[in-house]
């Protein structure tokens, strides 16, 4: 029994936990931002994301439930050049209505694909208490997220896998302006997907914009004390039509186009922001 | 006498600091625009030998740190550090005891 890929209204609540030992008092939530890591420094931060899906307009009655915790480390190479790692560890669940047997669950767990960019800083202009930077990225994502999960009916399908089985690339500039009360950030980039397992995920053109406002407290206080920001993030997604191959060694493709999928959506959330964690 | 024993202290206290050749350095540091580049920047000064400690006026952009004796730091390693760390070096200036007329100069911008 397969099942195509879930295209379903997703509803976000987001809820960011980073620790940082660098500038990164906020930050967006899907994307990064051009803020610096100095030389030497290492940042953490933990993202936890909830995701739950509206209404099914198959009328199939699908429900799409997904957590996610999303480690990201990085690494200041030097004041304008940073390594970042991002690890995702993903909880996906997919639940329809099956005839005469109530409901079906299908269901995946583990850790997904590993992303690996570096990020240089093209462009600084710093001010007293304001910054506004812009750097360039680009990187690899790896497939260490296993992508042959299988249930009682058989191979789950792409999008509930924890990871894709493919290798693929990305690049794009990033921009920040931070200021002491918000800061907002911008990106655009693109991505090159490969194909695995007789499937290939169309490339993807993405621009974000993220909003971050300092919520508690109103008024700086001396030392590191906790922050809470409010976010406000949009994105504009073009995905490229997924691609089916026969199986091998024939390759044909099965489906093809060249059409693309658009997609916008807006995502609110929050940002609690504390100390570091003593060993980094 | 007991007026003698508070005059005796503050002089003791002077002198002790005098001795000790304290000098303070005021650094204008441009990009800081969050507590988290403070405790960053923080974190490296508080490495050299001799800083004992460092306060920060975020608003204001300035950092000032207070060193036991002379030539803790000077204005390129200041700078040096500054740019690890992401930031820039905006103006810096010297104090020392019994010197009124602080050392400063203006860094300018560095990208």
């Amino acid at each position: 029994m397969r099942f195509s890929p879930v295209k379903l209204p997703i509803a976000f609540v987001i809820i960011l936990i980073p620790l940082s030992v660098a500038s990164v008092a906020a930050a967006p939530i899907t994307f990064n931002t051009a803020l610096p890591v100095g030389k030497g420094e290492f940042v953490n931060r933990e993202q936890l994301v909830l995701t739950r899906s509206g209404r099914d307009p198959s009328g199939a009655n699908r429900k799409v439930k997904g957590n996610a915790l999303i480690s990201v480390l990085a690494y200041g190479i030097s004041g304008k050049l940073t390594l970042f790692g991002v690890l995702p560890y993903i909880d996906k669940e997919l639940s329809f209505p099956a005839r005469g047997a109530g409901s079906v669950s299908r269901a995946s767990r583990g850790f997904g694909d590993t992303s690996i960019f570096l990020r240089y800083t093209l462009h600084q202009n710093d001010q007293r208490g304001s910054t506004f930077r812009l750097a360039a990225f680009g990187g690899v994502k790896m497939p260490t997220g296993s992508d042959n999960e299988t249930d009682a009916l058989g191979l789950l399908p792409p999008a509930l896998q924890s990871g894709s089985g493919s290798w693929d690339g990305f690049g794009g500039l990033v921009t920040t302006w931070q200021t002491l009360g918000y800061q907002a950030d911008a990106q655009i980039s693109y991505a090159v997907k490969t194909q695995a397992n007789n499937f290939q995920a169309g490339n993807e053109a993405r621009l974000d914009a993220s909003f971050q406002y300092r919520l508690f407290p109103r008024q700086l206080q001396s030392g590191v004390p906790a922050y809470v920001y409010g976010v406000l993030e949009t994105n504009f997604v073009q995905r490229e039509k997924k691609m089916l191959f026969w199986a091998r060694p024939i390759r044909i493709p099965a489906v093809r186009s060249f059409f693309w999928r658009r997609a916008f959506s807006t995502l609110p959330g929050a940002i609690f922001s504390k100390l570091p964690c003593r060993f980094l | 006498m007991k007026l003698i024993t508070v005059l005796m202290t503050v002089f003791w206290l002077w002198s002790a600091n005098a001795l000790a050749g304290e000098t303070h350095y005021l650094l204008g540091v441009d990009g800081m625009s969050c507590p988290f580049c403070v405790y960053g920047i923080e974190k490296r000064l508080k490495k050299i030998e001799g800083v004992e400690d460092v306060r920060a006026d975020l608003a204001q952009g300035n950092i000032w740190v207070e060193a036991s004796g002379a030539d803790v730091l000077s204005e390129d390693s200041a700078r040096l550090l500054l740019e690890d760390a992401g930031f820039n070096l905006r103006t810096f200036e010297v104090h020392q005891p019994g010197n009124h007329e602080p050392g400063k100069k203006d860094s300018g911008r560095h990208e």
